[in-house]
């Protein structure tokens, strides 16, 4: 086991490493540089030239990309063009807008989708399980932009019941969480018949399990059965999806970020590219890669270990 | 109202919003957070600040602040021109062509102990722009500045190499004409970013973190007439969108909007507040390249200067509330041209006799580069489409902001050989200078995307400079844009406008490009 | 001839057992109809410009309203389905047949070949593809095309991945070893064996990835990194909807529903197909 959690480990470094190389040598392509943008038209070449210099930028794109490298095994991410900050301080400064609204989604989407879900376990081919496996297919397909369009449109703009742009005060909890409601729906909306079906699959499997077969034998009422014993063994699996969801959430986050102009790394990511701001760009990439590959590895692992036969090799990856 | 209290002040924002997440906030329940916030101005800037050293700040968003905080000798008036009047100096004489003489009030205190503002700051301030161990980015703006001769603890004599027409506008009372404490400067090395170790203007700089907003207070040194508010809270909103939202929250006194709000505001305002839209500074146009061979022909630049309806632009992409401009230069400043030759909404007969007289085979398809912000998109589109009426047919290459600005510059690969059409925009300034230079020949392969060349237009830029005359200024830079219109590499569209929201409760003001003077704005119902 | 024909009429039947999947038959069916039949229905030309009567409601002439530039809306939402349809058919069966070449070469080539494809797979589907998207965008500029290749790229190890799994499982079993032990080349086994055991299945998943292609266009383009104006997509029509969002909802909206229609008319109908042609799925529940 301890074999397979390093060899598993070292690939994904890799996998990361490729990635983040592999995005380094196209956003270094992209035409344009932040010299005209940060020092604007009344620049003198030799000014651009300079600043060019300071950047690194007038290296060979390999000496680049060692210099990324060797920076980060540092600790040192690079300054930020523009505010010259410290891009650490730039990207974990959005950071946690990101995670509670990746997190809110997730949860509120649980909170959603784990009572169908058991409840289509138990009552199976009942109106609601029908129900509940046609919303779980519909809400998947629909684009979270669009859910976050509508939101915007019908709750914020028109009903005013809920605020329309940005992350709320500083410093007030109650307001930013009022400020999240809408993000978290329009981007966890597609996860709640999601989880409702994960919930249902792995409860029917539990239900056959024979300590189940045997409390209800037993007697033990029915809801204390579901609840105290099929529930807690069924949601581990789905446990183990959600955080690969959380990885996969970030492209998601990106527009709802957007469509609600909130703070947050999809929305930093996006503005940098357009700047031209390669430390930040490369950065965001980093971090936001380094979530995805590290939340395949966990759940690789976790289920790896609740199925031996995975780490034989070469079955099913 | 213990305004020092920033707890008291957030309850009453979340108050007000709750409110309004009530759907309440148009029900007639004026004023609650902002009467009760006193005398605290809440602004929106429409960027953040990067700079706000004099020698590297270069934009308006710094400027805003910039002029709040710092004095120049000469100051912008209030009264909606460009006119100048004192400001720390209390004479100010051009003495000849290249002597200007001044003599500083006595008793201006730069403030955080760095005492009396002395000539010897002025002397430091103006040529720490042309340091060449600087390399200050605005040191253009000082033109053929030499030097500035101290006399006494107060007055002095700037010297120039070569007489200089923009000094005053640009050297002197914009941006770069900040006068800085030599001390202070000189404590934190010579340079600073953000926060400047002090000021002198009727507020200070008191609180800055990134991507959050600055504060100004106002400043106790200060001799002059008192500020008008204890702070001013600074937001940057890049997304005038954000800003209308804070405004309706009630979290602004005053933001500049976009203007496909303005109709709906003008239906349904936000509670006690009113909607003041000024002219902007900044030139739009579409430009042609004319060394491309489809638009080499004059005729065919001309033909698309005549099919190409400037009134329906306007009223698609600035919903009617801009006007057409007539060139770089806006109204308000030296050479502004009160016509154009060819008529905004031109002319498609004409057109189609050009094309036809040139010879192009129809339909003739050219490519448009534009920047892809939703304003310029539905700009474009009107071009493409009042173009497709006489036979040009455009493919429209709309790209973010930093590729754009990159295509006709011949450092930044091949690519400006094929530009071909193009909608820019520049921001001018307070001198027609600012608004021309980009025009000329040095410029071709630069900033001179149309690769527009003209043996006069390059002689009477430099003339026009170096002419401290005003009527002659005036008579040149609108030759120079006649010859802009008639080389048909252009077709000007306007200057946009820049609406604001403004609470009742606030008398804000303005410079004629639309951008705040935060020194002129009072709690309404008191002028300072 | 008529084999197809039976399974056809078979499969329509088990279709019609099953509601949401024949919901879904018949909105993809009006869908793919009315684009196609775009040209002739739209009431207006899409791109007919009328600065005066901008961000119009809906009424009799513009039964959706107008947008920013006084086209009409449903013209637009009707042509928009064409680019819709365009991308998801070139960006789909590019995408599989690239992804079916190097997942079969993967799953039957050497174990070196088949740890480098899986690593190139891993790499590209390791950071969101949205950041991939930006990235090409800004190099390429925007356009139909970009998109495309775009979703081409994101796609392929999907299918490769997929496919890789399948041949591996058929390459173990006894009909494939005979072969080889009867001396059959590489390319016969791939080509005649593998291909039809393998094409089935990936099909469904190929028209059940439909709704995610046309999300991933609209998204792009609703970024404002799809196509170049004034083209209609529905991506586009929702951007000028954002823009001009106080002046008048119906953009938005209608931008939005087709997108919507879209997504679940082929959702519903790939789950049914795959039910009926993929029983053992059905037993999991839960998919990936």
């Amino acid at each position: 086991m301890l074999k397979f959690i390093a060899g598993r480990s070292l690939l994904s470094l890799l996998i990361l490493m490729l990635a983040v190389s592999l995005l380094f040598f196209m956003i270094h392509m992209v035409p344009g540089d932040p010299s005209s943008v940060i020092l604007g038209p009344k620049a003198s070449p030799e000014l651009k030239a300079e600043l060019n210099a300071r950047m690194g930028l007038d290296k060979p794109i390999l000496i680049q990309l060692g210099n990324f490298y060797s920076g980060l095994a540092r600790g040192d991410l690079g300054t930020d063009v523009f505010s010259e900050r410290q891009v650490a301080d730039v990207v974990f400064e959005q950071l946690p807008y990101t995670l509670a609204l990746v997190i809110a989604a997730i949860g509120g989407a649980s909170l959603l989708g784990i009572p169908p879900g058991c409840f289509s376990a138990v009552r199976q081919n009942s109106f609601l399980d029908r129900l509940t496996a046609i919303m779980s297919v519909a809400f998947i397909a629909i684009p979270s932009f669009v859910v976050a369009l509508y939101l915007l449109l019908w709750l914020a703009v028109k009903l005013r019941w809920f605020p329309a742009m940005g992350a709320g005060e500083e410093g007030n909890y109650a307001n930013q969480a009022w400020h999240l409601v809408l993000p978290a729906i329009a981007l966890g909306l597609g996860w709640v018949g999601y989880i409702a079906r994960l919930v249902r699959a792995s409860m029917l499997e539990v239900m056959e399990e024979n300590h189940i077969r045997t409390a209800r034998a037993f007697g033990l009422p029915e809801r204390t059965t579901i609840i105290h014993y099929a529930l807690r063994i069924a949601i581990l699996p789905t446990v183990t999806i959600l955080g690969l969801g959380i990885g996969a959430m970030l492209s998601g986050a990106l527009f709802a970020e957007i469509v609600f102009s909130r703070p947050g790394i999809g929305k930093l990511l996006h503005e940098a590219v357009i700047t031209r701001n390669y430390p930040v760009v490369m950065d965001s990439v980093l971090v936001t890669t380094a979530f995805f590959v590290l939340s395949t590895l966990v759940s690789d692992i976790i289920n790896a270990a609740l199925d031996p036969r995975l780490r034989e090799g070469r079955g099913q990856s | 109202m213990n305004n020092k209290n920033p707890t008291s002040s957030r309850r009453e924002f979340l108050q007000h919003s709750t409110l309004a997440g009530l759907g309440l906030a148009g029900a007639g329940i004026p004023g609650i957070s902002w009467a009760v916030r006193g005398d605290e101005l809440h602004i929106r800037n429409y960027n953040e600040i990067v700079v706000l050293d004099p020698t590297f700040s270069i934009s308006g968003a710094e400027g805003v602040i910039a002029r709040a905080i710092y004095q120049n000798l000469l100051q912008i008036k209030n009264d909606g021109t460009w006119d100048t009047e004192l400001d720390a100096a209390g004479y100010f004489e051009q003495l000849d062509d290249t002597h200007y003489a001044f003599r500083l009030k006595p008793g201006q205190i730069f403030n955080n102990g760095y005492g009396e503002m002395t000539a010897d700051d002025v002397k430091f301030s103006f040529e720490r722009m042309i340091d060449p161990d600087i390399k200050s980015i605005n040191a253009p703006d000082m033109g053929p500045l030499s030097h500035v001769e101290v006399h006494g603890r107060y007055s002095g004599t700037i010297i120039l190499h070569s007489p200089y027409g923009a000094f005053i506008a640009i050297g002197v009372a914009f941006g770069s004409g900040a006068i800085m404490s030599r001390k202070a400067v000189e404590s934190v090395g010579g340079r600073f970013n953000i926060i400047p170790p002090c000021g002198s203007g009727p507020y200070f700089f008191k609180e800055w973190r990134a991507k959050r907003k600055p504060i100004l207070e106002r400043n106790p040194s200060w001799e002059g007439p008192e500020a008008a508010f204890s702070e001013i809270h600074i937001y940057p909103m890049t997304d005038a969108k954000s800003g209308e939202m804070a405004f309706e929250a009630g979290q602004l006194d005053c933001a500049e909007i976009s203007v496909e709000s303005v109709e709906p505001f003008e239906t349904n305002p936000p509670p006690n507040s009113y909607l003041e839209t000024h002219p902007g500074g900044r030139n739009f146009w579409l430009g042609m390249n004319m060394e491309n061979p489809s638009l080499r022909d004059i005729r065919v630049r001309q033909a698309i200067q005549y099919g190409v309806d400037v009134e329906a632009i306007l009223e698609a992409a600035w919903f009617g509330l801009a006007e057409p401009s007539t060139g770089p230069i806006p109204k308000g400043i030296v050479g502004h041209r009160p016509e154009n030759l060819i008529p905004p909404e031109g002319d498609r007969d004409k057109a189609r006799a050009l094309l036809k007289e040139a010879g192009v085979e129809l339909p003739l398809r050219l490519r448009l580069d534009v920047n892809s912000d939703a304003l310029e998109r539905t700009a474009v589109q009107v071009i493409q489409w009042s173009l497709k009426k006489i036979g040009v047919e455009i493919e429209i290459y709309a790209q973010d902001n930093n590729s754009f600005l990159n295509i006709g510059f011949e450092d930044k690969g091949d690519q400006w050989q094929d530009v071909q059409l193009f909608l820019q925009s520049f921001i001018g300034g307070p001198d027609p200078y600012y608004s021309i230079v980009w025009f000329i020949s040095d410029q071709v392969g630069q900033w001179n995307w149309e690769r527009f060349s003209n043996e006069e237009f390059d002689r009477l830029n430099a003339l026009a400079l170096a002419t401290p005359d005003v009527a002659e200024r005036d008579r040149m830079y609108q030759r120079m844009q006649d010859l802009m219109e008639e080389s048909g590499a252009y077709r000007f569209i306007t200057n946009g406008v820049m609406p604001y929201l403004v609470r009742k409760s606030i008398k804000p003001s303005f410079r004629p490009d639309g951008y705040p003077l935060l020194r002129g704005f009072h709690p309404a119902g008191r002028q300072g | 001839m008529s084999a197809i024909q039976g399974t056809l009429s078979q499969t329509f039947s088990q279709l019609k057992k099953d509601p949401p999947g024949m919901t879904g038959l018949v909105v993809v069916t009006v869908i793919i109809l009315v684009t196609l039949l775009a040209g002739i229905i739209a009431p207006y030309d899409p791109l007919e410009v009328d600065v005066y009567d901008r961000l119009s409601s809906p009424s009799a002439e513009h039964w959706l309203g107008t947008d920013q530039l006084g086209r009409d809306v449903l013209s637009r939402v009707l042509l928009g389905g064409q680019i819709a349809l365009k991308v998801s058919l070139v960006a789909i069966s590019v995408s599989m047949a690239i992804g079916l070449a190097l997942g079969m070469l993967a799953g039957y080539g050497p174990r070196w070949l088949d740890q480098v494809l899986v690593i190139t797979f891993d790499t590209l589907r390791s950071s969101p593809t949205i950041m991939f998207a930006l990235a090409i965008v800004a190099i390429t500029g925007p356009s139909l095309n970009t998109v495309i290749a775009v979703i081409i790229i994101t796609s392929i190890p999907v299918y490769g991945r997929v496919v890789r799994t399948q041949t591996q499982a058929l390459r173990d079993r006894d009909f494939i070893k005979a072969e080889v032990v009867m001396g059959a080349s590489t390319f016969r086994i791939l080509s005649r064996h593998l291909l039809p055991n393998i094409a089935p299945p990936l099909l469904i998943l190929a028209s059940m990835d439909v709704p995610a292609v046309v999300g991933m266009e609209a998204g792009l383009s609703f970024l404002g990194l799809g196509v170049s104006p004034p083209a209609p997509s529905w991506g586009s029509i929702l951007y000028d909807g954002y823009s001009y969002i106080r002046n008048s909802p119906w953009p938005i909206i209608a931008g939005g529903l087709p997108l919507i229609a879209v997504t679940l008319g082929f959702t519903f109908l790939g789950e049914s197909l795959r039910d009926i042609f993929d029983p053992k799925l059905r037993k999991k529940g839960a998919d990936s």
